[in-house]
């Protein structure tokens, strides 16, 4: 059993990115301390085999099956257990700037369920396919003095708890991870 | 009073204010489409707020999350804390969940007033086999403390009303159980969906999203702002309801055929809209 992780990157401006960027520092009060955000859609596949042959299957699943990425908008980074197979860690981040990143997706996702089961038998995978999991990968740039605070820093701009704190999940309806 | 005046708020991707704006006009009010960057401050002018349908922001981050921050909503939910009527519907019914204004203290104590805290959220649909946007007709009954909302004072308890739906994310829904619970015991849950003889039942196309309770439209404890996510505005002629929902307001609609004035009178959700034009005018009576 391997999972395999696909971010997928828009090759454009990200206007989802660049509008909740704009958000963060004009309306919410992070102009001094939001230096960067991006955002990836992430797919987890968690697959019936070992390493080497989900390896290959990924990159299936990335490059062939048009599915996930399409290759005159976006870019791909891919994973499998952690480990990056195509592309890098992304951590670009200036001198004095942390990068913390999150992980997002809605809760009873049946986007994810239909997906999964679209891979199954709509493009023949079988039980190769377990499970699908879909979220956004969002990488914040903070300025802050060390990285518990760039991580507390990042929780007030994730989470939105009230109409003045947050807004990247609303905990109602998604879940997250900071990683 | 003259007119009362309503705001239609237009945000970036409304797409439903003219006929929002319509509809209010019908109902004897005076309605101005007001863009969100306009100075907040000409909203004093206004008796009361209409979020319309669309995708503010393109939906951006979440249906919603981005037009609730924005400067005129501070304006707005101010007038709210002072009792003008607000009506969010359906994307506009997203932005008053993302400011807290709904369901606004829920089973916080306090009597319900407002917490600011996000309590609650509009999710995407679950239905049963399939996945994303949803657009069809529903139809939704009052209940709870319905005849204290501003917006459904004029309704009968007794006619379940015919509505069009269109929303990916409709599914009102809390992780938080004593906001449930409360929701139901306030009788804050004032519309919900039911079949066309009235019966409220929970699956999938009745309940078309999966919502709590089988909620539609969800209102505060003071009951003068409500989120609504099925569209009254593309029902406010009787012409507008389609023929074939097997309801009294289908018969009415093929009765009218030939008959011009009939196919311009009132549809379904123009009673929303007077109940709104009535809270106002009794509430300036009150001033």
């Amino acid at each position: 059993m391997a999972d395999i992780e696909l971010l997928v990157r828009s090759k454009a401006v990200d206007l989802v990115a660049s509008t909740a960027r704009r958000t963060l520092q004009t309306d919410m009060g992070f102009a001094s301390r939001l230096s960067l955000l991006q955002r990836e859609d992430y797919w987890k596949i968690r697959v019936g085999c070992e390493a080497e042959a989900a390896a290959e299957l990924a990159r299936e699943l990335a490059h062939k099956t048009k599915l996930f990425v399409n290759p005159n908008k976006h870019t791909c980074r891919i994973r499998i257990d952690g480990q990056f197979i195509e592309g890098a860690e992304d951590d670009g981040a200036e001198p004095g700037v942390r990068t913390v990143h999150a992980l997002i997706s809605f809760r009873d996702d049946e986007a994810a369920v239909l997906t999964a089961e679209t891979l199954r038998s709509t493009l023949g995978y079988g039980e190769a396919v377990q499970s699908v999991t879909r979220g956004v990968w969002w990488s914040l740039g903070l300025v802050a003095p060390s990285d518990d605070a760039a991580r507390r820093l990042a929780e007030s701009i994730i989470v939105t708890k009230s109409v003045d704190e947050g807004l990247l999940v609303n905990p109602h309806s998604q879940e997250y991870s900071i990683v | 009073m003259s007119r009362p005046r309503v705001a239609v708020i237009q945000f970036p991707g409304s797409n439903c204010e003219h006929e929002t704006a319509t509809a209010v006009e019908r109902a004897g009010m005076e309605a101005a489409i007001f863009r969100w960057n306009r100075d907040a401050d000409e909203l004093g002018g206004f008796d009361g707020f209409i979020l319309p349908g669309g995708f503010s922001y393109q939906d951006r981050v979440r249906a919603g999350a981005i037009a609730a921050k924005k400067t005129i909503m501070r304006r707005i939910i101010s007038a709210a804390a002072d009792g003008a009527p607000v009506l969010g519907i359906c994307n506009g019914a997203q932005v008053l969940v993302e400011t807290g204004m709904i369901p606004g203290g829920a089973g916080r104590g306090g009597g319900g007033r407002p917490t600011g805290r996000i309590d609650m959220a509009l999710a995407p649909n679950v239905m049963e086999g399939r996945s994303g946007f949803y657009c069809d007709w529903a139809h939704v009954r009052p209940s709870g403390r319905w005849r204290e909302c501003a917006f459904l004072a004029s309704l009968s308890a007794d006619k379940p009303l015919p509505i069009p739906i269109a929303h990916g994310e409709g599914r009102f829904t809390t992780t938080d159980d004593s906001v449930a619970s409360a929701l139901g015991a306030e009788g804050r849950i004032v519309l919900q969906y039911c079949t066309a003889g009235g019966e409220v039942a929970d699956g999938f196309p009745t309940n078309p999203n999966g919502s709590l309770a089988a909620a539609a439209g969800i209102c505060n404890e003071r009951g003068n702002v409500m989120a609504l996510m099925p569209h009254p505005e593309r029902v406010s002629f009787l012409r507008q309801v389609p023929d074939d929902l097997g309801d009294v307001w289908s018969e009415r609609k093929v009765g009218a055929r030939g008959d011009s004035a009939a196919m311009a009178g009132p549809g379904p959700g123009l009673a929303l809209f007077e109940s709104m034009r009535d809270y106002i005018r009794t509430r300036a009576g009150r001033a």
